[in-house]
């Protein structure tokens, strides 16, 4: 019974090493610890098989046959797995060589003589085992060749462990562990060879040490030990409960349930078993939770963090502001060395680093151009790449590598926006030499695409303000436009003056003084003296009129310069002066009055001229519509009927506690009902009917402006009496 | 010797107009408002009128339409300041003899009165 079991722990462990021979055979990209690797699991493999045999055999001479071929494989375990063991922790390759080669050589060595007696005498009952093994001379150097190594194996992977960090210790921390269970269980093997009456009850652990030893190997992204160890260890004593207790009631609990129960005596156990498997899984999660809240305390905190800012980051509308946060964040929560920000720059056609933040010596190029392998990489696998991942598993090219170094990258985490790479995020190591977790790459993830969208949010916002303003200055032109028959206009009268003055002084005057002076006729000389001066102060006067008009013009039209503090006063000013030029003063009566204490304001002094433009115009084209309608009999002459009038008032005003410039525009002109006063300030609706040209755009353009200042539009209005224009422009002073 | 009237709201221009032609021997009257402007030209009957566009109170082709209602004979030139086609085709419909555009010289203008009243 015992030996069938220790049997087929031997077939157990065969099964498993050359099911994992077979696994890493057929992958297509081997790394060097997979060759090495397969070597062992191989010998492993056979000596399992081997062993199952021999414990199964039913004559000496097999079992004598099975037992020497078990320990054929057996010389070959420390020499493959100091071998693996050399190239797992790196070791330089001179001292690398000889070890190996030494290795192989001795273990030929005992090759050659394993069929042969000097190895194994002869086979004879032991314990349980009808057929154990008594060692022969050779076998006691093998056992020391074997025993040397794997104590040496360990020494040096102690110390690689002590000298090396992040991935690599991880990797080497599991075999390390691995190996320990693993030899331990093979060892136990060993004790009934010298007469220790105690049977190989461990071997089974050989089967956990192989599975061990290839996940280490194999797995791309190895969970961090601890968390390996803990999770493994609540599984063991949860499931050892579970299985165990209701085990434990059959064993001893037997009779005294009989006694009670009879014959369903086993319904206990069972029921006891089906809860706790059904409750086994909770309990589990609920632990390894608890375990890992502790164990990962410090990552569990600055996931957080980074969770935390990735949502804030959309409300950060300057882009460099976000990008300094960004890099900020990331080398003071996760505590790494540095912190790079790429971004594509769509002039260069290649990604520049934009922001950058921590160690600076260490900083590398500055400059990714869009051809190169890491970028490609990058969009084939829309991941992040991790350098000790890559350098160990070969998976990616070695230029990617090459490429990721000169940046001075541990990790390379990308930003897509719809399949786009807008840019990447560079982080060195981390300050405690830990590894970057696949928990930690996720989080990184989140945060590279939300600010990915934050970015995008910032670069759209900025390209918007641009085409604001020019939109809002090409409206400003098109007014000018409609100003131009008026000024226009005037300016002719001026020039009208000067030239007939001119002329007339030349034609008239100076040719009768010509005359004058020659008849020396006193009289008609002063005359005409008089005269020419009173030309001359004409002409001086208008040409005077005539620059003053192009000012105003001039003034208008400057470019925008952007939002600065400035005097609301002096835009209505210029403002109505222009406006003066385009509407006839006689006809509508115009009153302004502009507190002397009037607030500054924050304000794009441009678009406020163009404001306030507007609303006279606009307010002047209502006095004339009203005028039309009662010519043409659509409005009744009320009986307080007056002369068309705007009055423009300017003051300081508080809405909603805060401190305002208030502009008020009212005329008496044709007002709106209310369901005109819903639609104006769509683009392109307009009340003017007949000859009076315009774009319509009018008081959409106020209500976008006002928005772009932050102000308010009231209006009131009354279809026959007249409308007001409240412009509420939040003030630059406080209180 | 010619009856003029000139009816600008530019005191200026009409203050040289009515200097010039004087001194050249003409009868200038003057006004600056539509109104005013219509009563000297109905009053006065004069060999030619000059009538800017751009008036206070009663408008240039107001005045221009009223005068050819009632005395259809004398003579108008619209006067204006604006390029606007639709000024010269609205004075022609109403009866002027021609639409001016300032600036004009001096001596277009007295090319134009000998023109029109063959002074």
């Amino acid at each position: 019974m015992g030996a069938v079991f220790c049997a087929y722990t031997g077939l157990l462990n065969a099964v498993t090493s050359f099911a994992l021979v077979a696994f890493i055979a057929l992958k297509k990209q081997k790394t060097l610890l997979d060759k090495r690797f397969l070597f062992f699991a191989f010998s492993v493999g056979y000596w399992g098989l081997s062993y199952y045999f021999w414990l199964s055999a039913n004559q000496a001479d097999s079992a004598l046959f099975f037992i020497r071929n078990a320990m054929a494989g057996a010389i070959f375990i420390p020499s493959a797995f100091m071998h693996l063991v050399l190239s797992l922790i790196e070791a330089p390759w001179k001292s690398r060589k000889i070890v190996v080669v030494g290795n192989y050589f001795i273990s030929t060595i005992f090759l050659l003589f394993c069929f042969s007696p000097l190895y194994i005498t002869r086979v004879e009952p032991r314990l349980f085992f009808p057929f154990w093994p008594i060692p022969g001379i050779l076998f006691h150097f093998m056992l020391l060749h074997f025993s040397a190594n794997i104590i040496w194996a360990h020494v040096l992977m102690w110390n690689a462990i002590k000298q090396t960090s992040g991935l690599k210790q991880n990797q080497i921390k599991y075999v390390f562990i691995g190996t320990l269970i693993g030899f331990v269980g093979g060892c136990t093997n060993y004790l009934l060879w010298y007469g220790i009456p105690i049977p190989p009850v461990l071997n089974f652990l050989v089967t956990i040490y192989i599975a061990t030893l290839a996940y280490a190997i194999i797995k791309f992204r190895l969970m961090d030990v601890n968390v390996a160890i803990t999770r493994t260890t609540i599984f063991v004593l949860l499931y050892a409960v579970v299985i165990g207790v209701p085990l434990a009631i059959i064993a001893w609990g037997k009779s005294w349930l009989s006694y009670h129960w009879g014959e369903r005596w086993w319904y206990f156990p069972l029921g006891f078993y089906a809860v706790l498997s059904a409750i086994g899984p909770f309990i589990y999660l609920i632990l390894q939770r608890k375990a890992e809240a502790v164990l990962l305390k410090e990552q569990k905190a600055y996931q957080q963090t980074l969770l935390q800012a990735s949502r804030g980051m959309t409300l950060i509308k300057d882009l460099n502001r976000l990008l300094k946060l960004i890099v900020h964040i990331l080398t003071k929560t996760i505590r790494i060395t540095h912190a790079r920000i790429f971004l594509w720059d769509n002039g260069a056609k290649n990604y520049v680093c934009k922001a950058v933040r921590g160690d600076h010596h260490k900083v590398g190029d500055d400059v990714m151009d869009e051809n190169a392998a890491l970028i490609q990489q990058l969009h084939t696998d829309k991941e992040p790449l991790m350098l000790e991942e890559i350098r160990s598993h070969g998976l990616v090219s070695d230029i990617v590598i090459g490429e990721m170094e000169k940046i001075d990258a541990a990790v390379v985490v990308p930003s897509f926006v719809q399949n786009r790479l807008i840019g990447f995020v560079v982080l060195g190591n981390k300050k405690s030499n830990g590894l970057y977790t696949e928990s930690d790459l996720d989080i990184l993830t989140t945060l590279a695409n939300q600010a990915a969208l934050a970015i995008e949010n910032c670069i759209f916002l900025t390209e918007f303000e641009h085409q604001q303003a020019h939109f809002f200055q090409a409206a400003k032109m098109a007014d000018l436009g409609t100003m131009a028959s008026g000024i226009g206009h005037q300016v002719n009268n001026r020039f009208n003056v000067i030239k007939l003055g001119a002329e007339s002084a030349l034609m008239v005057e100076l040719r009768k003084l010509a005359k004058c002076l020659d008849s020396n006729d006193t009289e008609v000389s002063k005359k005409m003296v008089a005269a020419l001066s009173d030309t001359c102060q004409r002409i001086a006067k208008n040409a005077e009129h005539g620059g003053e008009i192009v000012k105003r013009l001039l003034d208008f039209s400057r470019l925008a310069q952007g939002f600065k503090v400035m005097d609301v006063k002096e835009a209505i000013e210029s403002s109505v002066r222009l406006w003066e030029c385009k509407h006839d003063l006689r006809e509508i009566g115009f009153q302004m009055e502009v507190a002397s204490d009037l607030k500054r304001i924050n304000g794009n002094f441009s678009e406020v001229e163009e404001i306030l433009f507007n609303l006279l115009d606009n307010a002047a084209d209502a006095i004339k519509m009203k005028e039309e309608a009662v010519q043409l009999g659509n409005l009744a002459k009320s009986a307080d009927y007056q002369k068309g009038a705007i009055w423009l008032n300017a003051k300081n005003a508080d809405l909603n506690g805060k401190p305002y410039v208030l502009i008020s525009v009212r005329e008496n002109g044709i007002g709106m009902d209310d369901e005109t006063q819903k639609k104006i300030f769509v683009p392109f609706f307009t009340m003017k009917a007949t000859a009076i040209k315009g774009t319509g755009l009018g008081l959409y353009i106020i209500r976008r402006m006002v928005d772009a200042h932050q102000g308010r539009i009231k209006i009131e209005s009354e279809y026959g009496k007249g409308t007001t224009f409240d412009i509420y422009l939040p003030s630059a002073e406080e209180n | 010797m010619a009856k003029i009237v000139f009816v600008d709201d530019e005191p200026d221009m009409l203050g040289t107009v009515k200097n010039v032609f004087t001194e050249l021997g003409h009868e200038v009257y003057t006004a600056e408002d539509g109104k005013e402007g219509l009563r000297l030209i109905l009053e006065n009957e004069p060999d030619l009128s000059f009538v800017d566009v751009r008036l206070g109170g009663l408008k240039g082709m107001e005045v221009l339409r009223q005068v050819k209602a009632q005395k259809p004979n004398l003579k108008i030139i619209i006067f204006t300041g604006f390029n606007d086609t639709q000024i010269d085709e609205d004075a022609i419909k109403y009866g002027a003899v021609m639409c001016l555009h300032k600036p004009v010289g001096l001596q277009d203008l007295i090319n134009i009165i000998e023109k029109y009243t063959g002074k």
